[in-house]
Protein backbone atom coordinates (compact mmCIF):
# COMPACT_ATOMS: atom_id res chain seq x y z
CA UNK A 1 0.00 0.00 0.00
CA UNK A 2 2.66 2.36 1.18
CA UNK A 3 5.11 1.88 -1.98
CA UNK A 4 1.82 2.14 -4.18
CA UNK A 5 1.86 5.92 -2.83
CA UNK A 6 5.51 6.61 -3.32
CA UNK A 7 5.33 5.55 -6.95
CA UNK A 8 3.01 7.99 -6.86
CA UNK A 9 4.84 10.55 -5.36
CA UNK A 10 7.74 9.55 -7.60
CA UNK A 11 5.65 10.11 -10.57
CA UNK A 12 4.80 13.46 -9.83
CA UNK A 13 8.03 14.54 -8.53
CA UNK A 14 8.82 13.73 -11.73
CA UNK A 15 6.12 15.21 -13.79
CA UNK A 16 6.32 18.85 -11.69
CA UNK A 17 10.48 18.28 -12.77
CA UNK A 18 9.53 18.43 -16.22
CA UNK A 19 7.63 21.49 -16.51
CA UNK A 20 10.21 23.84 -14.86
CA UNK A 21 12.00 25.38 -17.29
CA UNK A 22 15.52 24.05 -18.49
CA UNK A 23 18.24 25.67 -16.18
CA UNK A 24 16.53 25.67 -12.86
CA UNK A 25 15.43 21.70 -13.40
CA UNK A 26 19.65 20.98 -14.59
CA UNK A 27 20.18 22.83 -11.23
CA UNK A 28 17.96 20.41 -9.12
CA UNK A 29 19.58 17.52 -10.94
CA UNK A 30 22.84 18.62 -10.02
CA UNK A 31 21.44 19.02 -6.62
CA UNK A 32 21.29 15.61 -6.22
CA UNK A 33 23.79 14.40 -8.39
CA UNK A 34 26.75 12.28 -6.97
CA UNK A 35 29.01 15.58 -7.83
CA UNK A 36 27.30 17.64 -5.19
CA UNK A 37 26.61 15.40 -2.52
CA UNK A 38 30.37 14.39 -2.25
CA UNK A 39 31.94 17.97 -2.89
CA UNK A 40 29.36 20.48 -0.22
CA UNK A 41 27.57 17.64 2.12
CA UNK A 42 29.69 14.56 3.17
CA UNK A 43 33.02 14.45 2.81
CA UNK A 44 33.07 17.78 1.72
CA UNK A 45 32.19 21.52 3.04
CA UNK A 46 29.55 20.93 5.74
CA UNK A 47 31.00 17.96 6.78
CA UNK A 48 34.18 19.60 7.38
CA UNK A 49 32.27 22.65 9.40
CA UNK A 50 30.09 21.02 11.43
CA UNK A 51 32.92 18.40 12.41
CA UNK A 52 35.30 21.83 12.98
CA UNK A 53 32.38 23.55 15.06
CA UNK A 54 32.12 20.25 17.26
CA UNK A 55 36.00 20.12 17.69
CA UNK A 56 36.00 23.66 18.85
CA UNK A 57 33.24 23.37 21.03
CA UNK A 58 35.03 20.04 22.50
CA UNK A 59 38.15 21.37 23.16
CA UNK A 60 36.74 24.06 25.10
CA UNK A 61 34.02 21.87 27.60
CA UNK A 62 37.26 19.52 27.79
CA UNK A 63 39.12 21.91 28.99
CA UNK A 64 37.01 23.69 31.34
CA UNK A 65 36.67 20.17 33.26
CA UNK A 66 40.34 19.67 33.14
CA UNK A 67 40.11 22.93 34.99
CA UNK A 68 36.88 21.94 37.42
CA UNK A 69 35.02 24.58 35.34
CA UNK A 70 31.67 24.68 33.34
CA UNK A 71 32.48 25.84 30.34
CA UNK A 72 29.95 26.84 27.51
CA UNK A 73 26.63 26.37 29.09
CA UNK A 74 23.87 29.19 28.22
CA UNK A 75 23.83 29.44 24.83
CA UNK A 76 21.83 26.59 22.66
CA UNK A 77 19.86 23.84 24.39
CA UNK A 78 21.85 21.63 25.01
CA UNK A 79 25.47 22.19 27.26
CA UNK A 80 26.11 25.69 25.24
CA UNK A 81 26.47 23.70 21.79
CA UNK A 82 25.63 27.13 20.27
CA UNK A 83 28.30 29.14 21.88
CA UNK A 84 30.40 28.64 18.77
CA UNK A 85 27.70 30.36 16.20
CA UNK A 86 27.94 33.31 18.78
CA UNK A 87 31.32 33.76 18.94
CA UNK A 88 31.82 33.54 14.80
CA UNK A 89 28.85 36.69 14.81
CA UNK A 90 30.74 38.43 17.10
CA UNK A 91 33.94 38.06 15.53
CA UNK A 92 32.66 38.72 12.16
CA UNK A 93 31.04 42.16 13.78
CA UNK A 94 34.58 42.98 14.86
CA UNK A 95 36.35 45.99 12.90
CA UNK A 96 38.69 44.62 10.17
CA UNK A 97 41.71 46.55 10.74
CA UNK A 98 44.76 46.70 8.56
CA UNK A 99 47.69 47.86 10.31
CA UNK A 100 49.04 51.20 8.02
CA UNK A 101 52.51 49.72 8.19
CA UNK A 102 51.38 46.20 6.72
CA UNK A 103 51.76 45.27 2.64
CA UNK A 104 47.90 45.42 2.07
CA UNK A 105 47.18 43.18 -0.97
CA UNK A 106 49.58 40.04 0.86
CA UNK A 107 47.74 40.95 4.43
CA UNK A 108 44.29 40.61 2.84
CA UNK A 109 44.49 38.11 0.58
CA UNK A 110 46.61 35.26 2.69
CA UNK A 111 43.51 34.23 5.17
CA UNK A 112 41.82 33.00 2.24
CA UNK A 113 44.28 31.64 0.96
CA UNK A 114 44.99 29.72 4.46
CA UNK A 115 41.70 28.73 4.71
CA UNK A 116 40.89 27.82 1.57
CA UNK A 117 44.10 25.66 1.50
CA UNK A 118 43.64 24.17 4.36
CA UNK A 119 40.15 22.61 3.45
CA UNK A 120 41.98 21.22 0.13
CA UNK A 121 43.21 18.45 2.34
CA UNK A 122 39.75 17.33 2.71
CA UNK A 123 39.61 16.58 -0.94
CA UNK A 124 41.91 13.60 -0.92
CA UNK A 125 41.03 11.95 2.48
CA UNK A 126 38.65 9.13 2.24
CA UNK A 127 36.41 8.77 4.49
CA UNK A 128 34.97 5.35 3.67
CA UNK A 129 35.24 3.04 0.98
CA UNK A 130 34.54 5.26 -2.18
CA UNK A 131 33.55 8.14 0.14
CA UNK A 132 36.25 10.75 -1.18
CA UNK A 133 36.06 13.77 -3.48
CA UNK A 134 39.12 13.00 -5.84
CA UNK A 135 40.89 9.22 -6.08
CA UNK A 136 44.04 9.43 -6.45
CA UNK A 137 46.98 6.74 -7.03
CA UNK A 138 49.28 9.60 -5.10
CA UNK A 139 46.75 10.78 -2.42
CA UNK A 140 48.90 10.39 0.64
CA UNK A 141 51.97 12.49 -1.26
CA UNK A 142 48.82 14.86 -2.15
CA UNK A 143 48.01 15.48 1.36
CA UNK A 144 51.75 15.91 2.08
CA UNK A 145 52.15 18.46 -0.66
CA UNK A 146 49.34 20.57 0.56
CA UNK A 147 50.02 19.85 4.32
CA UNK A 148 53.67 21.78 3.53
CA UNK A 149 52.30 24.45 1.86
CA UNK A 150 49.84 25.95 4.24
CA UNK A 151 52.24 26.97 6.70
CA UNK A 152 53.81 29.43 3.53
CA UNK A 153 50.25 31.37 3.41
CA UNK A 154 51.36 31.95 7.26
CA UNK A 155 54.80 32.88 6.68
CA UNK A 156 53.67 35.87 4.21
CA UNK A 157 51.22 36.55 6.55
CA UNK A 158 53.31 36.99 9.34
CA UNK A 159 55.88 39.04 7.30
CA UNK A 160 53.01 41.19 5.73
CA UNK A 161 51.42 42.58 9.30
CA UNK A 162 54.81 44.14 9.82
CA UNK A 163 55.11 43.85 13.49
CA UNK A 164 57.68 42.63 15.94
CA UNK A 165 55.68 40.13 17.47
CA UNK A 166 54.81 38.86 13.93
CA UNK A 167 57.88 38.72 12.70
CA UNK A 168 59.03 36.30 16.20
CA UNK A 169 56.11 34.38 15.44
CA UNK A 170 56.85 33.86 11.83
CA UNK A 171 60.43 33.06 12.70
CA UNK A 172 59.81 30.54 15.47
CA UNK A 173 57.06 28.90 12.55
CA UNK A 174 59.34 28.47 9.54
CA UNK A 175 61.60 26.84 12.23
CA UNK A 176 59.46 24.43 13.69
CA UNK A 177 57.36 23.34 10.49
CA UNK A 178 60.00 23.16 8.35
CA UNK A 179 61.99 21.07 11.12
CA UNK A 180 59.36 18.68 11.98
CA UNK A 181 58.46 18.14 7.81
CA UNK A 182 61.42 15.74 7.72
CA UNK A 183 60.75 13.13 10.90
CA UNK A 184 56.69 13.78 9.71
CA UNK A 185 57.50 12.56 6.16
CA UNK A 186 59.73 9.61 7.19
CA UNK A 187 57.02 8.27 9.86
CA UNK A 188 54.78 7.96 6.51
CA UNK A 189 57.52 6.62 4.25
CA UNK A 190 57.28 3.83 6.46
CA UNK A 191 53.27 3.14 5.83
CA UNK A 192 53.95 3.48 2.59
CA UNK A 193 56.62 0.48 3.03
CA UNK A 194 54.18 -1.94 4.69
CA UNK A 195 50.69 -0.96 2.45
CA UNK A 196 53.59 -1.10 -0.81
CA UNK A 197 50.96 2.32 -2.31
CA UNK A 198 50.42 5.83 -1.95
CA UNK A 199 46.79 5.63 -2.27
CA UNK A 200 45.33 5.85 0.79
CA UNK A 201 42.10 3.85 -0.03
CA UNK A 202 44.68 0.72 -0.61
CA UNK A 203 46.88 1.60 2.69
CA UNK A 204 43.84 0.87 4.61
CA UNK A 205 42.95 -1.89 2.84
CA UNK A 206 46.10 -3.23 3.69
CA UNK A 207 45.04 -3.24 7.37
CA UNK A 208 42.07 -5.16 7.39
CA UNK A 209 44.11 -7.74 9.42
CA UNK A 210 46.28 -6.10 11.45
CA UNK A 211 46.39 -2.03 11.96
CA UNK A 212 49.76 -0.80 11.18
CA UNK A 213 50.06 0.76 15.09
CA UNK A 214 51.46 -2.39 15.82
CA UNK A 215 54.66 -2.83 13.59
CA UNK A 216 54.81 0.75 13.48
CA UNK A 217 54.96 2.09 16.76
CA UNK A 218 57.76 3.71 16.81
CA UNK A 219 56.55 5.59 13.52
CA UNK A 220 53.09 6.36 15.38
CA UNK A 221 54.95 8.05 18.24
CA UNK A 222 57.04 10.24 15.96
CA UNK A 223 53.90 10.82 13.81
CA UNK A 224 51.84 11.88 16.60
CA UNK A 225 54.79 13.99 18.00
CA UNK A 226 55.22 15.74 14.75
CA UNK A 227 51.54 15.86 13.43
CA UNK A 228 50.71 17.95 17.07
CA UNK A 229 53.73 20.26 16.02
CA UNK A 230 52.63 20.84 12.47
CA UNK A 231 49.17 21.65 13.60
CA UNK A 232 50.81 24.31 16.47
CA UNK A 233 49.05 22.50 19.34
CA UNK A 234 50.25 23.02 22.75
CA UNK A 235 53.63 21.25 24.14
CA UNK A 236 54.48 23.17 20.11
CA UNK A 237 52.66 26.36 20.17
CA UNK A 238 55.99 28.16 19.79
CA UNK A 239 54.77 30.41 17.08
CA UNK A 240 51.54 31.59 18.53
CA UNK A 241 52.74 31.77 21.91
CA UNK A 242 50.04 33.76 24.30
CA UNK A 243 52.12 35.06 26.79
CA UNK A 244 55.30 35.76 25.22
CA UNK A 245 54.56 37.31 21.94
CA UNK A 246 50.68 38.45 22.63
CA UNK A 247 49.12 35.83 19.77
CA UNK A 248 52.70 35.58 17.53
CA UNK A 249 52.31 35.75 13.53
CA UNK A 250 48.13 36.45 14.35
CA UNK A 251 48.83 39.68 16.45
CA UNK A 252 47.50 41.64 13.85
CA UNK A 253 44.58 40.05 12.60
CA UNK A 254 41.28 40.78 13.40
CA UNK A 255 37.57 40.15 12.84
CA UNK A 256 36.54 37.92 9.52
CA UNK A 257 40.51 37.70 9.09
CA UNK A 258 41.28 35.88 12.72
CA UNK A 259 38.05 33.57 12.36
CA UNK A 260 39.64 32.12 8.80
CA UNK A 261 42.77 31.75 10.47
CA UNK A 262 41.39 30.06 13.58
CA UNK A 263 39.35 27.96 11.24
CA UNK A 264 42.43 26.84 9.55
CA UNK A 265 44.00 25.82 12.35
CA UNK A 266 41.00 23.32 13.25
CA UNK A 267 40.34 21.89 9.62
CA UNK A 268 44.24 21.26 10.05
CA UNK A 269 44.16 19.67 13.17
CA UNK A 270 40.66 17.30 12.23
CA UNK A 271 42.76 16.44 8.68
CA UNK A 272 45.62 15.48 10.74
CA UNK A 273 43.61 13.54 13.47
CA UNK A 274 41.99 11.87 10.31
CA UNK A 275 45.14 11.24 8.77
CA UNK A 276 46.68 9.09 11.69
CA UNK A 277 43.34 7.38 11.66
CA UNK A 278 44.20 5.86 8.33
CA UNK A 279 47.14 5.33 8.82
CA UNK A 280 47.93 3.60 11.79
CA UNK A 281 44.47 2.78 13.46
CA UNK A 282 43.38 1.00 10.82
CA UNK A 283 40.93 3.22 8.99
CA UNK A 284 37.59 2.35 8.46
CA UNK A 285 37.65 -1.12 9.77
CA UNK A 286 35.69 -2.47 12.80
CA UNK A 287 33.56 -4.85 13.78
CA UNK A 288 30.31 -4.86 12.01
CA UNK A 289 27.24 -4.18 13.46
CA UNK A 290 23.68 -6.13 12.33
CA UNK A 291 21.41 -4.49 10.05
CA UNK A 292 23.94 -1.06 9.25
CA UNK A 293 25.18 -1.42 5.81
CA UNK A 294 28.40 -0.88 4.94
CA UNK A 295 29.01 1.96 3.69
CA UNK A 296 27.82 4.00 6.64
CA UNK A 297 29.59 1.96 9.22
CA UNK A 298 33.07 2.47 7.20
CA UNK A 299 32.96 6.46 8.21
CA UNK A 300 31.42 5.78 11.89
CA UNK A 301 34.23 3.93 12.72
CA UNK A 302 36.84 6.35 10.61
CA UNK A 303 35.18 9.47 12.69
CA UNK A 304 35.20 7.69 15.96
CA UNK A 305 38.65 6.62 15.83
CA UNK A 306 39.55 10.36 14.66
CA UNK A 307 37.47 12.02 17.85
CA UNK A 308 39.68 9.84 19.96
CA UNK A 309 42.86 10.86 18.46
CA UNK A 310 41.40 14.36 18.91
CA UNK A 311 40.80 14.20 22.23
CA UNK A 312 44.32 13.26 23.53
CA UNK A 313 45.44 15.89 21.16
CA UNK A 314 43.05 18.43 23.17
CA UNK A 315 44.07 16.85 26.25
CA UNK A 316 47.50 18.22 26.11
CA UNK A 317 46.64 21.31 26.32
CA UNK A 318 45.35 21.23 29.73
CA UNK A 319 48.12 19.28 30.63
CA UNK A 320 51.66 20.13 29.48
CA UNK A 321 53.58 23.70 29.69
CA UNK A 322 55.45 25.13 26.22
CA UNK A 323 58.83 23.72 25.45
CA UNK A 324 61.73 26.34 24.03
CA UNK A 325 62.75 26.70 20.71
CA UNK A 326 66.34 25.32 21.25
CA UNK A 327 64.62 22.10 23.06
CA UNK A 328 61.92 21.82 20.29
CA UNK A 329 65.33 21.70 17.79
CA UNK A 330 67.14 19.35 19.55
CA UNK A 331 63.88 16.45 20.21
CA UNK A 332 63.39 16.85 16.35
CA UNK A 333 66.98 15.45 14.96
CA UNK A 334 68.38 14.50 18.16
CA UNK A 335 65.06 11.68 19.00
CA UNK A 336 62.44 12.16 16.19
CA UNK A 337 64.42 11.31 12.99
CA UNK A 338 66.05 8.68 14.22
CA UNK A 339 63.43 6.46 15.72
CA UNK A 340 61.67 7.43 12.08
CA UNK A 341 64.88 5.67 10.42
CA UNK A 342 64.66 3.00 12.92
CA UNK A 343 60.94 2.88 12.24
CA UNK A 344 61.35 1.85 8.66
CA UNK A 345 64.11 -0.05 9.13
CA UNK A 346 62.07 -2.15 11.37
CA UNK A 347 59.31 -2.30 8.93
CA UNK A 348 61.43 -3.44 6.30
CA UNK A 349 62.68 -6.23 8.26
CA UNK A 350 59.42 -7.49 9.58
CA UNK A 351 58.51 -7.21 5.40
CA UNK A 352 61.65 -9.74 4.73
CA UNK A 353 60.72 -12.55 7.57
CA UNK A 354 57.24 -12.14 5.96
CA UNK A 355 55.35 -10.94 9.51
CA UNK A 356 53.83 -7.92 7.35
CA UNK B 1 28.87 0.41 -14.31
CA UNK B 2 30.23 3.37 -15.15
CA UNK B 3 33.57 3.39 -17.07
CA UNK B 4 36.66 4.16 -16.00
CA UNK B 5 36.92 7.59 -17.73
CA UNK B 6 33.55 8.46 -16.88
CA UNK B 7 34.72 8.15 -13.09
CA UNK B 8 37.53 10.10 -13.68
CA UNK B 9 36.05 12.74 -15.52
CA UNK B 10 33.35 12.86 -12.72
CA UNK B 11 36.00 13.22 -9.77
CA UNK B 12 37.43 16.15 -11.30
CA UNK B 13 34.19 17.38 -11.19
CA UNK B 14 33.79 17.19 -7.68
CA UNK B 15 37.46 18.28 -7.07
CA UNK B 16 36.42 21.23 -9.26
CA UNK B 17 33.31 22.05 -7.21
CA UNK B 18 35.03 21.26 -3.72
CA UNK B 19 37.78 23.68 -4.03
CA UNK B 20 35.41 26.67 -5.70
CA UNK B 21 33.39 26.18 -2.50
CA UNK B 22 36.07 26.10 -0.40
CA UNK B 23 37.35 29.34 -1.74
CA UNK B 24 33.83 31.07 -2.23
CA UNK B 25 33.21 30.36 2.03
CA UNK B 26 36.29 31.99 3.36
CA UNK B 27 35.50 34.55 0.53
CA UNK B 28 32.60 34.91 2.06
CA UNK B 29 33.38 35.20 5.47
CA UNK B 30 35.48 38.33 4.54
CA UNK B 31 32.57 39.73 2.60
CA UNK B 32 30.28 38.93 5.83
CA UNK B 33 33.02 40.84 8.04
CA UNK B 34 32.63 43.66 5.81
CA UNK B 35 28.99 43.88 5.82
CA UNK B 36 28.67 43.09 9.78
CA UNK B 37 31.80 45.21 11.13
CA UNK B 38 30.99 49.26 12.43
CA UNK B 39 33.42 51.06 10.90
CA UNK B 40 35.47 53.85 12.68
CA UNK B 41 38.82 55.24 11.47
CA UNK B 42 41.20 56.43 14.32
CA UNK B 43 44.86 56.73 13.63
CA UNK B 44 45.65 55.34 17.08
CA UNK B 45 43.59 51.78 15.92
CA UNK B 46 45.34 50.97 12.55
CA UNK B 47 48.93 51.11 14.86
CA UNK B 48 51.41 48.43 15.10
CA UNK B 49 50.58 46.29 17.92
CA UNK B 50 53.03 47.55 21.06
CA UNK B 51 51.32 46.57 24.34
CA UNK B 52 49.21 49.46 24.70
CA UNK B 53 52.37 51.63 24.18
CA UNK B 54 53.35 54.18 21.24
CA UNK B 55 55.04 51.44 18.67
CA UNK B 56 59.01 52.39 18.28
CA UNK B 57 60.68 52.96 14.48
CA UNK B 58 59.85 49.28 12.84
CA UNK B 59 63.36 48.09 12.48
CA UNK B 60 64.23 44.58 10.55
CA UNK B 61 64.84 42.02 13.85
CA UNK B 62 67.55 39.98 13.87
CA UNK B 63 67.40 36.29 12.28
CA UNK B 64 68.38 34.37 15.23
CA UNK B 65 71.42 33.18 14.10
CA UNK B 66 72.45 30.94 17.17
CA UNK B 67 70.26 28.17 15.30
CA UNK B 68 72.12 27.90 12.42
CA UNK B 69 73.34 24.60 12.78
CA UNK B 70 70.17 23.12 13.37
CA UNK B 71 69.38 24.29 10.06
CA UNK B 72 72.07 23.02 8.30
CA UNK B 73 71.10 19.48 9.95
CA UNK B 74 67.86 19.61 8.67
CA UNK B 75 68.64 20.08 5.04
CA UNK B 76 71.13 17.38 5.36
CA UNK B 77 68.12 15.19 6.80
CA UNK B 78 66.21 16.29 3.82
CA UNK B 79 68.29 15.67 1.18
CA UNK B 80 68.37 11.82 2.98
CA UNK B 81 64.65 11.36 3.21
CA UNK B 82 64.80 12.41 -0.93
CA UNK B 83 66.51 9.55 -0.89
CA UNK B 84 64.62 7.46 1.44
CA UNK B 85 61.54 7.73 -0.83
CA UNK B 86 63.77 7.29 -4.29
CA UNK B 87 64.86 3.74 -2.67
CA UNK B 88 60.95 2.70 -1.36
CA UNK B 89 60.28 3.76 -4.99
CA UNK B 90 62.96 0.96 -6.16
CA UNK B 91 61.29 -1.42 -4.02
CA UNK B 92 57.64 -0.73 -5.18
CA UNK B 93 58.87 -1.22 -8.74
CA UNK B 94 61.46 -4.63 -8.58
CA UNK B 95 60.29 -6.46 -4.45
CA UNK B 96 63.41 -8.27 -4.70
CA UNK B 97 65.72 -5.31 -4.31
CA UNK B 98 64.47 -5.18 -0.13
CA UNK B 99 67.09 -6.83 0.97
CA UNK B 100 70.13 -3.75 -0.39
CA UNK B 101 67.62 -1.02 0.63
CA UNK B 102 67.12 -2.50 4.19
CA UNK B 103 71.19 -2.74 4.60
CA UNK B 104 70.73 1.11 3.50
CA UNK B 105 67.91 1.82 6.26
CA UNK B 106 70.45 -0.18 8.66
CA UNK B 107 73.69 2.17 7.79
CA UNK B 108 71.28 5.60 7.81
CA UNK B 109 69.21 4.74 11.23
CA UNK B 110 72.21 3.85 12.68
CA UNK B 111 74.66 6.33 11.82
CA UNK B 112 71.75 9.64 12.70
CA UNK B 113 71.38 7.61 15.95
CA UNK B 114 75.48 7.18 16.05
CA UNK B 115 75.63 11.52 15.38
CA UNK B 116 73.12 11.98 18.02
CA UNK B 117 74.63 10.56 20.85
CA UNK B 118 77.86 12.41 19.86
CA UNK B 119 77.47 15.68 18.65
CA UNK B 120 76.52 18.36 21.64
CA UNK B 121 75.93 21.72 22.29
CA UNK B 122 74.77 22.98 19.01
CA UNK B 123 73.40 26.18 19.84
CA UNK B 124 75.63 28.89 19.26
CA UNK B 125 76.54 31.53 21.52
CA UNK B 126 76.65 34.63 19.63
Amino acid sequence: MSSLILQEYARAAANFLNELPHPLKDFILFLHSDTFIKAIIFPGLLFILTFVMFTIWFERKLLARVMVRLGPLHVGKYAGLLQLVADAVKLLSKELIVPEKAIKPLYVSMPILCGALSMLIFAFLPLGPGWVIYPSDISLLLVFVILAVTPITILVAGWASRSKYSFIGMVRLAFQVFSYEVPFFLAIASITLAARSFNLEKIVEAQAELPFIIPALLGFIVFLITAIAEVERVPFDLPTAEQELVSGWQTEYTGAYFALFYLAAYIKLDAMAILTALLFLGGWHGPSIPGIPESILGPFWLILKSLIVVFLVLLLRGVFPRITLDKLLDIGWRVLIPLALLNILIVAVLIQIGLI
Amino acid sequence: MVSKVGVAAMSVEALLTFVVAAFLVSLLFVLLGMLLSHKRVKRTKVLTFECGQKPFEWRMLQFPVQYFPYLLIYVVYAVISILVLVSLFYVFEVPDALMRVTVFLAILAFSSIFVSINLKRLVQRV
